[in-house]
């Protein structure tokens, strides 16, 4: 048997000894299973294994792309995420929003947002307090964002969901809890996309006091929050209970 | 290369519990996935349960990527081909046997194969995307184990030298 010109015999195989002959099999699943797993371990332990492995690993994906490429069928998606995420109803079904209350554009918006959002991921149960928030009353209607806030105030934590335009670049959006007629607290930014995870601060459990507060998104130059809102109150809605 | 970049960062997401991102490296990668299953298993139907397997697999899995160990692609590739051979060899679902070569080949890894000797790129075909082991392809060519897997490993090595090179 004749290797390729200009390759070093240490390359070839000469009776299972060489490492790189090992870690292709190994990369080809041609190793048996205890032999494998031992490969597996060194692997992990040894960055030129590991290094070896990348290098074999680059080298056999690539046949993929010897390969059309073919379109799956259309409804596959669709069904990997009701596995997997269960089945999102329409964002503006769960804010409670009517669809006559909010302009047609924004409507589709959120729908199509809906759909890229999955489930909620808190406990399954109704969040201890709630906020939906829109623009305020008197705001020509429907073309800022509109936000559903889910908080657990004995866990110390909230998630803001955003629905709408994103903030322009060297703009973001910032939510505050307005309790009473304390000064403005920053929670953080949040923005339309991935739900916001942020802390909530304020005593465990203290729930009673954050009934009836207010939370707010404000337009504000991105980068650290500013000690107050100095821009536009773009949404604003009460905390309650589900 | 921007796309590898992408598939990366949409993997940390998804490691992360981001569902978004497992839809952006679904319409990323889901085209070539699914040929690759279609090629291992033969049949349309197999090919998208395979599939879904592989993007459960890529959910539930994503935090085992180990960037030391290649490129996210790479890693969702080696995957991918794993699932749908375990598949086969479960269902026994496979594509006609027989060359298949119907269509050339493509890309930078169908150039380097064609430039192999011809038995050592079939050996290298048939052990990836079939799942033969050195005595199934000894049994196909009608020669020794040793001899047919030296000629693997001859494709192996010719693959990667030319890929590199």
């Amino acid at each position: 048997m004749s290797g390729p010109g200009g390759l070093s015999r240490a390359g070839e195989d000469r009776g299972g000894g060489d490492v790189e002959a090992r870690t292709a099999e190994y990369v080809l699943g041609l190793l048996g299973p205890a032999e494998a797993e031992a490969f597996r371990r060194l692997a992990e332990g040894d960055p030129d294994i590991a290094a070896r492995v990348a290098v074999w690993r680059e080298t056999l994906a690539a046949l993929a792309d010897s390969l059309p490429a073919a379109v799956p069928p259309p409804g596959l998606w669709r069904r990997i995420e009701a596995r997997l995420f269960g089945r999102p109803a329409p964002l503006w079904r769960r804010l409670g929003i009517g669809q006559a209350v909010i302009g047609g554009a924004l409507a589709a918006a959120m729908v199509y947002g809906a759909l890229q959002y999955g489930v909620l991921d808190l406990a399954p149960e109704a969040p201890p307090l709630t906020a939906t928030l829109a623009a305020p009353a008197g705001d020509r209607g429907g073309a800022g964002p509109i936000a559903r806030v889910d908080l657990d105030p004995a866990a110390g934590r909230l998630v803001a969901r955003v629905a709408g335009p994103s903030p322009v670049p060297g703009r973001s959006l910032q939510l505050w809890l307005i309790v009473g007629d304390a000064p403005p607290v920053p929670l953080g930014s949040v923005s339309p996309g991935a739900p916001a995870r942020l802390p909530l601060p304020g005593p465990p459990a203290g729930a009673a006091g954050l009934e009836g507060a207010l939370l707010a998104i404000t337009d504000e130059p991105a980068g650290a929050p500013a000690a107050g809102p100095g821009g536009a109150v773009l949404a604003i809605g009460p905390i309650t209970r589900p | 290369m921007a796309d590898r970049t992408d598939v990366g960062a949409a993997l940390a997401h998804v490691a992360m519990g981001d569902h978004r991102a497992l839809a952006v490296l679904y319409r990323a990668t889901a085209p070539r996935l699914y040929g690759l299953c279609l090629r291992i298993l033969g049949d349309p139907a197999q090919a998208a349960d395979a599939l879904e397997d592989i993007y459960a697999a890529v959910w539930s899995g994503a935090d085992d990527f180990d960037p030391g160990q290649g490129t996210a692609m790479a890693w969702l590739v080696t995957l991918a081909r794993d699932i749908a051979i375990d598949r086969r060899r479960a269902t026994g679902a496979a594509p006609d046997p027989g060359p298949q070569d119907a269509a050339p080949r493509r890309g930078a890894a169908g150039a380097c194969l064609d430039q192999l000797p011809g038995r050592q790129a079939e050996a290298v075909e048939r052990a990836w995307f079939d799942g033969q082991d050195a005595e199934a392809l000894a049994a196909h060519w009608g020669v020794d184990a040793p001899r047919a897997r030296a000629r693997l490993l001859a494709g192996l090595f010719g693959l990667r030298r030319c890929l590199a090179g």
